[in-house]
């Protein structure tokens, strides 16, 4: 094992189980820019700096596009197993896909690579599988496009240019499509009945709640936020307090004080 | 390099068209300007040498110059029914991302660039699904296709990293190999909404416009199947394993989805559905061809593809037309469609001949093909009538079309051809801008003669697909060509020692090694 990709794989697995696990959207759009931005360095040899800097764009650029679609949609549901759970069961999985690095024959790229791919795939099931929203589903794609992508460095070694310049796109359409899904959808969300809206942070429920049929929970936006007062407990305060942090670490803040 | 102009001008003025479509009009206009300059470009793809560009290579061949011209053609023919009838505002933006990351995926040699390509491509027409102000059906719609395209998409990518070429599949492990070839072959299942992958497929048909349906339903998911192929006959026959159960599984998923979707097709009440379920069955005949690892079904399955998703756009097209003209969608409404619409009667006659075909055309001995290799007889001759059931759901269509009109046919506005526009009154033009003779208002006449507009090239389109099934175009040729081989000289795409090695003995000699994988 080397050390510094050693050290890459546990940063690409961090963000990743702050992107699924994170309540304040911004916050999650922050573990997953840092999971993007980390998992193309995962492989040895480097890639190229042109390709690698254009993938390093895309996670930006991706990131962007999703901090976009949640200015108005400011939460997210998160994880309901909790950051301890997605990080124990990203770190088995990592420690699985370590043990198991040349599976598939003699491997072309660091078992470090491996065991990243294995985490981020386990880390993507749960949104792929039950998205609580469509901000979720979209953490949970882009989640397993980047494993894919490590996947393909552990198993291939390091990719052509020309794969790594088609994976940029690939992720930036991705999210561009999902942006464009999570704002019609947030409009779709708003134009709801508000008194049905409960938010995710807040307890218990403010009332019966008739489940959109977007395979999610009632949405939550500025526009319900304002017409349900729920209790709002201390993890709430806690975790808002932390996605303003993480959202003035990246540096614009466009979305309404809440 | 004669690929990279078409790719060039397809996913610019794709994005282009997309990035401004809050203009509708200019968006529109780039859009199909744009298409109209990629089917020239698309004309001159040429079958040559692999060019290297940024540590890999492409190349083009005349199965995609068929292919491209086929879909930018017809996508400028569904973008002319689409003005006439419900105008998503994403189509031609789409369309031209869509076939060109096509284009790239089947011209580019590594397969894993390849599925990232065709992966993108059908993300991106995700879009069409979302028409206008998006509602929570569209909604619904493009989260479980979205999700599908990825998982699939994924599949396809960890598969071709697992083997990347004939002789990385003769030195890894028989179980992964099996593993990647099944799952390579599920992700096509998925891409095509074959059952039990259908729920989302069969959502996209209620939800989507008539007019999205063919990039959605059947050329992004072709592009993918081809990739696949490729992939498959290129790296899995290196096998000595004759994955006896994987492939009993993809055939199971095929008869499936041929006998269901059929069924489906004949008794769904909308006809957006039919055309729906129609993909699907379709969908089930090309998965017989990642199913026989047989050099025979390359061709077969090439040419059934080429002849399906154009039939399923000519297809897809008269649904639209259809429904706008009678404003409905259900199929025990339209009686007398045919009486009252009869180019529309002769397209969708054409549509019948081109889907089920004729014995001597290229679509129906590639379709005997597929089931021959795929099953033993006696099956083999019931799944073939099984497939040739097809006549049934376009012969009802084609009989409620006769039968005496039904109140939603009578009551239809009258046919626009009859209705003269006016010409324009001077007192619509500003002072000082009056014309010395009468010119009629175009915008009076198009929504006169939309209607006949869209019929007419319905008729186009349903022409073009008889030709295609019918092997003109150099179809059969096309088809039949192997796959471009990365050139060994300077400036092809870069070979690891271990592929440049000798072939085992199990490779069949008539596919090429590693770079063959792409088309």
């Amino acid at each position: 094992m080397t050390p510094w990709l050693a050290a890459l794989a546990v940063a690409v697995v961090a963000g990743g189980v702050v992107a699924v696990s994170a309540r304040e959207a911004r916050a999650a759009i922050l573990g997953l820019t840092v999971c993007g931005v980390t998992a193309p360095l995962l492989a040895d040899p480097l890639p190229a700096p042109l390709p690698l800097a254009a993938r390093l764009l895309a996670a930006i650029l991706a990131g962007y596009l999703l901090w976009i679609s949640v200015r108005e949609r400011p939460l997210t549901r998160g994880s309901r197993l909790g950051w301890p759970v997605e990080a124990l069961l990203a770190g088995a999985a990592a420690v699985a896909g370590l043990g198991a690095a040349g599976f598939a024959g003699p491997a072309g790229g660091p078992p470090e690579a491996e065991a990243a791919a294995f985490a981020l795939g386990a880390l993507a099931v749960g949104p792929i599988l039950r998205a609580a929203d469509v901000f979720r589903l979209a953490i949970g794609l882009l989640l397993a496009v980047l494993g894919a992508g490590v996947g393909r460095v552990a198993l291939a070694g390091t990719p052509a240019p020309l794969d790594q310049l088609v994976i940029a796109g690939l992720t930036i359409a991705l999210a561009a499509a999902v942006g464009t899904i999570a704002r019609n959808e947030a409009r779709v969300a708003a134009a709801a009945p508000s008194s049905t809206v409960r938010l995710p942070a807040a307890g218990p429920a403010v009332a019966p709640l008739p489940r959109l049929s977007v395979n999610a929970a009632p949405r939550v936006t500025v526009a319900t936020a304002r017409t349900v007062q729920p209790r709002r407990g201390p993890g709430f305060r806690v975790t808002n307090a932390l996605g303003g942090v993480a959202a003035s670490a990246i540096g614009r803040v466009r979305g309404r004080r809440r | 390099m004669s690929l990279l102009p078409f790719l060039a001008i397809a996913l610019g003025a794709g994005s282009l068209s997309l990035l401004t479509r809050r203009a509708q009009r200019t968006s529109a206009a780039i859009g199909i300007v744009g298409l109209g300059i990629a089917t020239v470009l698309a004309a001159s793809i040429r079958d040559d040498q692999p060019f290297a560009i940024a540590g890999g290579a492409i190349a083009g061949s005349d199965y995609i110059r068929l292919f491209l011209v086929l879909g930018c053609a017809g996508g400028l023919l569904v973008a002319l029914v689409a003005l006439a009838t419900s105008w998503p505002r994403s189509l031609p933006g789409a369309t031209l991302l869509g076939l060109g990351a096509a284009g790239f995926a089947l011209g580019v040699t590594d397969p894993g660039t390849a599925v990232a390509a065709a992966t993108g491509g059908g993300v991106v027409g995700i879009l069409i699904t979302l028409v206008g102000r998006a509602t929570e059906r569209g909604l619904v719609v493009a989260i479980r296709e979205l999700r599908a395209l990825v998982v699939a998409g994924v599949l396809g990518l960890l598969a071709a990293a697992a083997i990347t070429g004939p002789v990385a599949a003769s030195r890894i492990d028989p179980a992964i190999a099996a593993l990647s070839y099944f799952g390579f072959a599920a992700a096509v299942a998925i891409r095509f909404g074959a059952i039990p992958f259908h729920v989302w497929a069969a959502r996209v048909a209620d939800a989507a416009p008539e007019v999205g349906l063919p990039l959605v339903t059947a050329w992004s998911p072709a592009a993918f199947a081809i990739v696949a192929l490729a992939w498959t006959q290129a790296a899995v026959p290196a096998f000595v394993e004759p994955l006896v159960a994987e492939r009993a599984i993809i055939v199971a998923i095929a008869v499936t989805s041929i006998v269901l979707g059929t069924a489906a097709a004949f008794f769904n009440g909308d006809i957006e559905h039919v055309v729906g379920y129609s993909m699907v069955a379709d969908g089930g005949i090309a998965l017989l061809g990642l199913a026989v690892l047989d050099p025979a079904a390359w061709a077969a399955t090439r040419t059934w593809l080429l002849a399906v998703v154009i039939t399923k756009t000519a297809f897809a097209a008269w649904a639209a037309a259809i429904h706008t003209t009678y404003g409905t969608r259900r199929i025990g409404d339209l009686h007398g469609w045919a009486l009252r619409s009869p180019v529309l009667g002769l397209a969708l006659l054409g549509i019948v001949i081109a889907g089920v075909g004729w014995p001597g055309m290229a679509v129906f001995a590639a379709r005997a093909a597929l089931v021959d290799l795929a099953v033993r007889p006696p099956f083999a001759a019931l799944l073939l009538a099984a497939a040739l059931a097809a006549v049934l759901y376009y012969g009802r269509l084609l009989i409620i079309g006769v039968a005496p009109p039904s109140e939603a046919v009578r009551s239809a506005p009258e046919r626009p051809m009859r209705r003269q526009p006016e010409p324009i009154r001077w007192s619509r033009r500003p002072a000082g801008r009056r014309l010395p003779f009468a010119m009629p208002d175009t915008e009076a006449l198009w929504h006169a003669r939309r209607g006949a507009i869209a019929a007419v090239a319905v008729l186009v389109l349903a022409a073009l697909s008889i030709g295609v099934a019918g092997g003109s175009f150099g179809v059969r040729a096309a088809a039949e060509a192997p796959p471009p081989a990365a050139s060994p000289e300077v400036g092809a795409a870069p070979t690891t020692p271990d592929e440049s090695a000798p072939l085992p003995p199990e490779t069949s000699p008539d596919v090429s090694p590693e770079a063959s994988t792409g088309d």
